[in-house]
């Protein structure tokens, strides 16, 4: 049985424009110790997906669908039985730890606070727990008191401690939403190493959320392709970044510029994916990609592509699927 | 004879004093800046956050100056110049920001920010000709003329990137300064404006400076490349040949740390490392990370070395 598994997948968000739906029917699932990498655009529902499963979506946001963990489905459980889980079996790093660490409170008042919530252990306990805890994201309580605050701390040194917040009860699963955004590269190459060691050595399963290729491919072993609030392509990483299908993933990876593009001589191009992502508002027919498309055709327009297997475990959304090798 | 020349720029930016009636301590920005870029050229400046690149984007535009130092336009220095003499200067530079969302004014249509440097800058223009050209811009960029009376809520990230590029060169400047200036936008955005500015600056034969933590796309557009740590320059040079092969330590550094798209590719293990030495104001801002930090390095500052195309400041000879 998977650790988590989500299926039929819909969010619909109150907005000021009234009800829009966000995800459109995304599947999962997760195994034990597995990683798996969600990309994706602004804007394509990753974030949203991953606030479903914590049930942290704002008010008035509907969730169809199941989302089992352990085969429960949580998505049926008022909000103090959620509230068990969250932090207990499910451990969130948030993208800004600016803003998702309280000012107001110390470094080390944060750390213990699911540590009260769920293991309801005596303050001596608590105290050493969290020296251990910080020890182990490398912030050693001779370095850095608990007393600190989370202004006296760099913007790396705040996700670590996000980072301990997030592993204090080791949760079976932890999920990263784009962790290292608004870090340097070497800062963000530190943060990434720690949090895939963390992972495997509490044998966690990580959903790493990231707009970065690179950061997906360096951290995970599954990925899943959003667009449009929809999975376009999903598989085992190494499979998906070699011999990707979907057009939407090609276009993607054709847009980067690769490292030792200065060698080459002469007039250079990036390629392009026209147009840019739909309104959530716009009603799109048949594929959401369509309209950007280079390979659509009448079909694409009318009906919605179903799953197309490229290999057991590795399917795209497509009708056309663009199969030649990439390079 | 270059178009743009930056002289031994030093900033310092006062900080709160500790102690009242106490000496005010200084943070130096940038120390001891020299570069120089061509008409036509291409030129990145990458760095960490903090680094000073900004400080020096807003001193070659003349929009903060310098505690001492220098920057020639044309020969011409900027900071020496009347006001009216720099005013009329600026026609010739402008600057594309970073956030397209915060840059533009949600009050004001198309029309009005894009025509505001040539209403401020070239004021005998009449109405019909100002707004012909606008038109003429928008279009140059990708938009539409009917685009001239919306404002820019009803445009997408990437649009508005382009209207920020229109009005950066509604008064034909030569030289452009771009902050950051893709990395709000999406993967698939970015290379349309990446694709954009260099069809412009072919055209229009635009020198750019290009600001950017994005390695591989200053790799992308940029021909020659400065790698700015604590506002000294460290590695200088033809972009191909740092990429090539980076002789400066925090280069290489940075260039290491950067996520590989092939996930089969397994980065080779550069940990940071802590030097046993510390930071002093008589040798290289480097040695508190630098792996082969010697005693010489906390007595000198290391002087930019190296072959005229590519120039790195470090003690040692060949890294």
């Amino acid at each position: 049985m998977a650790l988590l598994k989500v299926e039929n997948l819909y969010v619909t968000l109150n907005t000021l424009d009234g009800p829009l739906q966000i995800i459109k029917g995304v599947d999962f699932s997760i195994e034990k110790g597995e990683r798996l990498g969600i990309v994706g655009e602004s804007g394509c529902g990753k974030s949203i997906t991953s606030l479903a499963v914590m049930a942290l979506l704002p008010p008035g946001a509907r969730v169809e669908g199941e989302i089992l963990l352990n085969g429960q489905n949580i998505n049926l459980l008022n909000s103090s039985e959620m509230c068990r889980i969250r932090g207990d079996k499910i451990g969130m790093i948030f993208q800004e730890p600016m803003t998702a660490l309280n000012p107001v409170k110390t470094i080390g008042a944060q750390v213990a606070e699911s540590l009260i919530l769920h293991r309801k252990m005596k303050k001596a306990q608590i105290r050493y727990k969290v020296e251990e805890l910080l020890k182990s994201v490398d912030m050693p309580v001779k370095r850095f008191s608990l007393n600190l605050y989370p202004h006296q701390l760099s913007g790396g040194q705040r996700q670590r401690v996000m980072i301990a917040m997030a592993i204090a009860c080791k949760p079976d699963i932890l999920i990263a939403d784009e962790p290292t955004t608004a870090l340097d590269v070497t800062v963000q190459e530190q943060i990434l190493d720690l949090i895939k060691e963390l992972a495997v050595k509490y044998g966690m399963a990580l959903i790493m959320i990231s707009h970065d290729l690179g950061v997906i491919a360096q951290t995970t072993e599954k990925v899943m392709v959003m667009y449009a609030g929809k999975a376009m392509e999903q598989g085992r990483t190494s499979q998906v970044f070699k011999h990707m299908g979907h057009p939407y993933t090609h276009g993607l990876f054709a847009a980067i510029p690769k490292p030792g593009s200065s060698l080459i001589k002469g007039k250079k191009r990036l390629s392009t994916i026209p147009g840019s992502v739909p309104d959530p508002k716009e009603n799109i027919r048949g594929c959401i990609f369509a309209p950007r498309c280079s390979s659509a055709d009448d079909i694409c327009l009318k009906a919605e592509p179903g799953r197309y297997f490229i290999e057991p475990d590795h399917h795209i959304k497509c009708f056309h699927p663009v199969l030649e090798e990439a390079q | 004879m270059s178009l743009v020349r930056v002289e031994n720029l030093v900033k310092d930016y006062k900080l709160p004093r500790k102690k009242i009636l106490g000496k005010v301590p200084v943070f130096r920005a940038l120390d001891g800046v020299n570069l120089t870029i061509d008409r036509g050229e291409s030129f990145g400046v990458v760095g960490e956050s903090g680094c000073g690149k900004s400080t020096l984007a807003r001193i070659v535009m003349a929009l903060d100056f310098p505690t001492s130092g220098n920057v020639y336009y044309n020969d011409i220095e900027l900071f020496s110049a009347s006001k009216s003499r720099l005013r009329k200067l600026r026609k010739h530079f402008q600057m594309v920001f970073q956030d397209p969302y915060s840059s533009l004014n949600p009050r004001k249509k198309i029309i009005s920010i894009v025509s505001e440097p040539l209403s401020m800058l070239e004021k005998s223009i009449s109405r019909q000709e100002c707004r012909a050209r606008v038109e003429s811009i928008l279009e140059e960029v990708g938009l539409k003329a009917a685009d001239i009376d919306k404002y820019p809520h009803e445009f997408s990230g990437g649009q508005r990137q382009r209207i920020a590029i229109a009005r950066a060169l509604i008064t034909k400047p030569s030289f452009i300064v771009a902050d950051e200036s893709v990395s709000a936008l999406d993967v698939s955005v970015q290379a349309q404006v990446l694709n954009l500015m260099m069809d412009l600056q072919e055209k229009y034969n635009l020198a750019f400076m290009f600001i950017s933590h994005d390695l591989s796309v200053v790799e992308y557009i940029t021909q020659r490349l400065a790698v700015i740590y604590l506002g000294r320059i460290v590695e200088i040079g033809i972009t191909g040949k740092i990429f090539e092969k980076a002789l400066h330590p925090y280069t290489q550094l940075l260039f290491s740390a950067i996520p590989d798209v092939d996930p089969d590719m397994k980065k080779r293990e550069t940990k940071n490392v802590e030097s046993i030495f510390s930071r002093a104001d008589s040798g290289c801002v480097f040695i508190d990370r630098c792996p082969m930090a010697a005693r010489i390095c906390q007595k000198e500052i290391p002087l930019l070395q190296g072959e005229m195309d590519h120039q790195y400041a470090c003690h040692y000879k060949s890294v």
